[in-house]
C-alpha cells in the first residue's frame, strides 16, 4: 500500500496562473511560482496519489489521445484513490488542484485544445457543474454510479459518452436514485434514444418532484418514457 | 520591542490632489467640518461624494485610542494661512484625573489654544512647527494639497484578534476595489496601501471576485441583447422618470446603463448572481442580490452604470440630474438607493415611483439578457418587449426611438386540460395610426433547469374580430390584423396527447410566447 498524501486545494488566485499557453501545453507553471496559490482543505482529506499516478502513466501509455475511454479507464482509480466524501469533492479548489498541478497532461491527454473557453472549463470547471473539470467528472460519476465496490454501472456509463452528456450535464443528475435508474435502464439503448427520454424526463420534472422519487419510481417513470420513445 | 501586542499601531489615510482643510473654524468650512463637527458635512455642492458626513466618525471608532490627528496641505493660493495646518482631536468619556476635582468632558486637542470672546478654542498649529512636529509623529506628507489622518492605534472594535500587518493591508486592498473599482477603473482614483516592508496599488485586475464586474463595464455598449456563452457580456439601457425638483424645476428623462456578463465555471462566484450599483462618484453602493433571476446554469455578474458613470463622455443634463437624484436617495451608510428624507426635500411626490420603477425594469431586463435564446427564435417576454427598444436583432421592434412607449398591451395564460393544452389572450395595439399588425403564437416545453426545447404545436385558434386572420403553419399560428382591428382576443388548443399520463414526459411546464409586429402608416416597422 502506497503512502497516503494530503490533498490540497487551488485558491481562487490561483486560477490567474491557468494561462491560454497552458491550456494549449505550450508552457507549464512552475513548481515555486504555484506554492502560494495552494492550500490546505479543511480535515485535511487524504489519497493514494502513488496509486493514481500508477494508473495514469499507464493510460497516458494505453491510450492514444483524446480517446474517450481513458475516462472508464481511469474513473473507478480516481474514485477510489481520493479519500474524500462528497462535502470535500464539492469544493472546485481541490479539483483545480488536481487538474493544474497534479494532473496536467492527463486534461490535455484526454481533451482535445479547440477554443480557451472549453479547455479552461477542463482544468477550472467543477462545484456545482458535474460535467466540465476533467476529474472532478470521473469522481462524480463513479460516486453516483458505483454501488459499494461494484463500478459496473460506472463502466457502463462512460462506455457511452452520449449518456456521459445528456445525463450528467442536466440537474437531476445530482439525484443518486434517478442517476442509477436512468443510467440502468437506457444502458443498451441507440443515442436516439437517450437523447429523447433524457429531455422527456428532465420535462417530466416540472411535474415531479425528483427527490420524492425512490430508485424504483423513478425506473417506472423512465421505462414508461423509454416505451413512448421507441414507439414513435 | 519585539512584542507585537506592545506596538502602537498607526493608520494614515492620505489623500493627495483634493481640497484640504481649507476655511476656519466658525465657518461652514472642510475644517469644520472634519474637526468640529459631528455627523455633518459641508459638502453641499451637487456633486459631492456624501451628503451627510458619517464617513469621518469612523476614524475615531477604529482609533484605540479615540485620538485622530489631522495633518493637511491646503491648495496653492488658499487664503487660510500657512500649511500645512496640523490639529488633533481625542474623544473622551467623561472623566476626573486623580487628585484634581476638575471634571472633565468632550474632546481633548492636540492644539494651540487661542483665547476668544466665546472662551477658549483649539487653534491648528501651523508651517515649519506643524511640518517638524508632522515629522516626529509620523504623518509628514508631500507638500501636495490634500489631507493625512492618522487612526492613533488602530484596532477594529468588531474583532477579537488583531491581524497581522500584511493581512490588514491586503484587506485593505481588497476592500479599496470591492467598493471603489468603477473610479480607479476610470483613472478618478489610485489607492496604495503601504507598510513598513512594502507597497501595494489597489488594481482592479487582481481582485478575482471582482474581474467579471470590471469586464461587465467595459464592454457595457456591446451590440446584441442576450448572452450565449460564458464571458459574454450584452447591454440594455434602463429608462429612469424622475419627479421634478421641489422647487418646480423639471427634470429631463434619462436612463442608466445595464450591462451583464455570463458567468464561466471558472470566474470567481463570490458575488455570482449581483448587479454592482453605482454612479458618478465611482464608489459601489451595493452589490445587488438578483439571484432568483438566474435559472438553471444562466448565472451572471451584473453592472448598474448610472449618472455620470454611465457613459465615458462627458456628462449628460439628464445623467448629471441622475446622479444628483441618486445621490440623494442614499442613506448616510451610503449602501442603498432608497425613499429618503433628503429626497423628500429634494424632490415633488413621484421620488418612491422612479426608483422602484427603475428597479423593476432593471430586473426585467437582467431576465431579458440571461434567457436562453434557442435557434434565433426571440424569446422576449411580455414585460420586457413593452420596456425596451431593441436595436440590431432583427428583433420586431426595429423603432429608433424610445419614447414610442408600449405598442401592445399583451395578456395571455394557458393550463393543461385533459389532454391538451388550452390558451387564450388578449392583444391591444396602443398605437392608433397602423397598417396592419400581425403576432405569431407558439407553446415550447420547458425543462427542470430551464432549458427550452420542442415546439409544442398549435392546433387550432380562433378570435373575436373579422379584420383578424388566423394561419397555422407546423404548429405555430399567425394573426393577420388589419387597420381596424386595435384589439383582439385569442383562444386556442394545442394538439391533443395521445398519452396524458404526467409521468410520460410529454406534459410538463410549457411556455406560451406571442410575438406582436406593428405597420405603421409611414412605413416603418415597429
Amino acid at each position: 500500500m502506497s503512502e497516503e498524501e494530503t490533498l490540497r486545494r487551488l485558491t481562487e488566485d490561483g486560477r490567474r496562473l491557468v494561462s491560454e499557453p497552458f491550456l494549449k501545453g505550450e508552457a507549464e507553471i512552475e513548481q515555486e511560482s504555484i506554492e502560494e496559490f495552494v492550500e490546505p482543505i479543511p480535515g485535511n482529506p487524504t489519497a493514494d496519489l502513488g496509486t493514481l499516478d500508477d494508473a495514469v502513466d499507464a493510460a497516458l501509455r494505453e491510450y492514444s489521445e483524446y480517446e474517450t475511454a481513458i475516462d472508464g479507464a481511469l474513473a473507478q482509480d480516481v474514485h477510489q484513490c481520493l479519500d474524500i466524501n462528497r462535502r470535500v469533492a464539492g469544493d472546485p479548489g481541490l479539483w483545480h488542484w488536481l487538474a493544474v498541478v497534479e494532473y496536467p497532461d492527463l486534461v490535455r491527454h484526454r481533451w482535445k485544445y479547440r477554443s480557451e473557453d472549453a479547455m479552461r472549463e477542463k482544468f477550472l470547471g467543477a462545484g456545482s457543474d458535474l460535467y466540465s473539470n476533467a476529474i472532478h467528472r470521473l469522481w462524480w460519476i463513479a460516486e453516483l454510479t458505483a454501488d459499494g465496490d461494484d463500478y459496473s454501472l460506472t463502466e457502463t456509463v462512460f462506455a457511452n459518452q452520449t449518456m456521459v452528456n445528456k445525463v450528467f450535464d442536466r440537474w437531476f443528475a445530482r439525484y443518486q436514485p434517478a442517476v442509477v435508474a436512468i443510467c440502468d435502464e437506457l444502458a443498451d439503448e441507440p443515442s436516439r434514444v437517450i437523447d429523447d427520454a433524457t429531455r422527456r424526463f428532465n420535462h417530466t420534472l416540472t411535474n415531479v418532484q425528483l427527490e420524492g422519487l425512490s430508485e424504483e419510481d423513478a425506473r417506472d417513470v423512465v421505462t414508461q418514457i423509454i416505451s413512448e420513445v421507441k414507439s414513435e | 520591542m519585539g512584542d507585537p501586542d506592545a506596538e502602537l499601531r498607526l493608520l494614515v489615510v492620505e489623500d493627495s490632489n483634493t481640497t484640504g482643510l481649507t476655511g476656519g473654524w466658525d465657518q461652514d468650512s472642510n475644517y469644520a467640518a472634519l474637526v468640529r463637527d459631528e455627523l455633518y458635512s459641508s459638502k453641499r455642492e451637487d456633486n459631492a461624494g456624501g451628503s451627510y458626513g458619517l464617513g469621518k466618525s469612523v476614524l475615531w471608532t477604529f482609533s484605540g485610542a479615540s485620538t485622530v490627528i489631522f495633518n493637511s496641505q491646503l491648495p496653492p493660493g488658499s487664503d487660510d494661512g500657512e500649511s500645512p495646518r496640523l490639529i488633533a482631536r481625542t474623544k473622551l468619556p467623561t472623566h476626573e484625573l486623580p487628585g484634581d476635582d476638575t471634571t472633565y468632558q468632550g474632546a481633548g486637542w492636540f492644539c494651540r489654544p487661542q483665547h476668544t470672546d466665546d472662551g477658549v478654542r483649539p487653534e491648528a498649529l501651523r508651517g515649519d512647527e506643524a511640518s517638524r512636529l508632522a515629522q516626529r509623529l509620523q504623518i509628514d506628507r508631500p507638500a501636495v494639497s490634500g489631507t493625512s489622518a492618522m487612526v492613533v492605534e488602530y484596532r477594529d472594535p468588531t474583532r477579537d484578534v488583531r491581524p497581522e500587518i500584511d493581512e490588514l493591508a491586503d484587506e485593505f486592498v481588497e476592500a479599496s476595489v470591492k467598493y471603489f473599482w468603477p473610479a480607479i477603473y476610470r483613472g478618478d482614483l489610485r489607492v496604495t496601501v503601504e507598510t513598513p516592508e512594502e507597497t501595494r496599488e489597489a488594481d482592479v485586475d487582481n481582485v478575482p471576485s471582482i474581474r467579471p464586474f470590471v469586464e461587465s463595464y467595459e464592454a457595457r455598449f456591446e451590440e446584441g441583447t442576450t448572452l450565449q456563452n460564458p464571458g459574454d457580456v450584452a447591454g440594455l439601457d434602463i429608462p429612469v422618470d424622475l419627479p421634478p425638483r421641489s422647487d418646480g424645476t423639471e427634470t429631463p428623462d434619462g436612463e442608466v446603463r445595464l450591462s451583464s456578463r455570463l458567468a464561466s465555471p471558472a470566474d470567481d462566484d463570490t458575488y455570482l448572481n449581483r448587479v454592482a450599483l453605482f454612479r458618478g462618484a465611482g464608489m459601489v453602493v451595493k452589490y445587488y442580490d438578483q439571484n432568483r433571476v438566474a435559472f438553471g446554469d444562466r448565472n451572471f455578474y451584473g453592472v448598474l452604470a448610472c449618472g455620470e458613470a454611465r457613459a465615458d463622455g462627458p456628462a449628460t443634463e439628464s445623467d448629471q440630474e441622475v446622479d444628483r437624484f441618486l445621490r440623494f436617495s442614499e442613506p448616510p451608510e451610503h449602501d442603498e438607493w432608497e425613499s429618503t428624507e433628503n429626497l423628500r426635500e429634494q424632490y415633488q411626490r413621484g421620488f418612491r415611483t422612479a426608483l422602484d420603477d427603475m428597479f423593476g425594469t432593471l430586473r426585467d431586463g437582467l431576465r431579458h439578457l440571461i434567457s436562453k435564446n434557442d435557434s434565433g427564435r426571440d424569446a422576449l417576454s411580455d414585460s420586457v418587449l413593452n420596456h425596451f427598444p431593441i436595436h440590431g436583432t432583427g428583433a420586431p421592434r426595429t423603432v429608433s426611438t424610445s419614447d414610442l412607449g408600449r405598442i401592445f398591451e399583451i395578456d395571455s395564460s394557458s393550463r393543461f386540460d385533459g389532454d391538451r393544452w388550452v390558451f387564450s389572450g388578449h392583444i391591444t395595439s396602443n398605437v392608433d395610426d397602423f397598417e396592419s399588425w400581425t403576432a405569431e403564437i407558439s407553446m415550447m416545453g420547458v425543462g427542470e433547469d430551464g432549458t427550452r426545447y420542442d415546439d409544442v404545436p398549435i392546433e387550432s385558434i380562433s378570435t373575436d374580430s373579422e379584420g383578424v386572420e388566423t394561419t397555422t403553419e407546423d404548429g405555430t399560428v399567425r394573426l393577420i390584423a388589419d387597420e381596424t382591428s386595435k384589439e383582439v382576443t385569442f383562444e386556442g388548443h394545442s394538439r391533443t396527447k395521445s398519452e396524458s399520463n404526467l409521468l410520460s414526459g410529454e406534459v410538463g411546464e410549457t411556455q406560451l410566447e406571442v410575438r406582436a409586429e406593428l405597420e405603421t402608416t409611414e412605413g416603418d416597422q415597429a
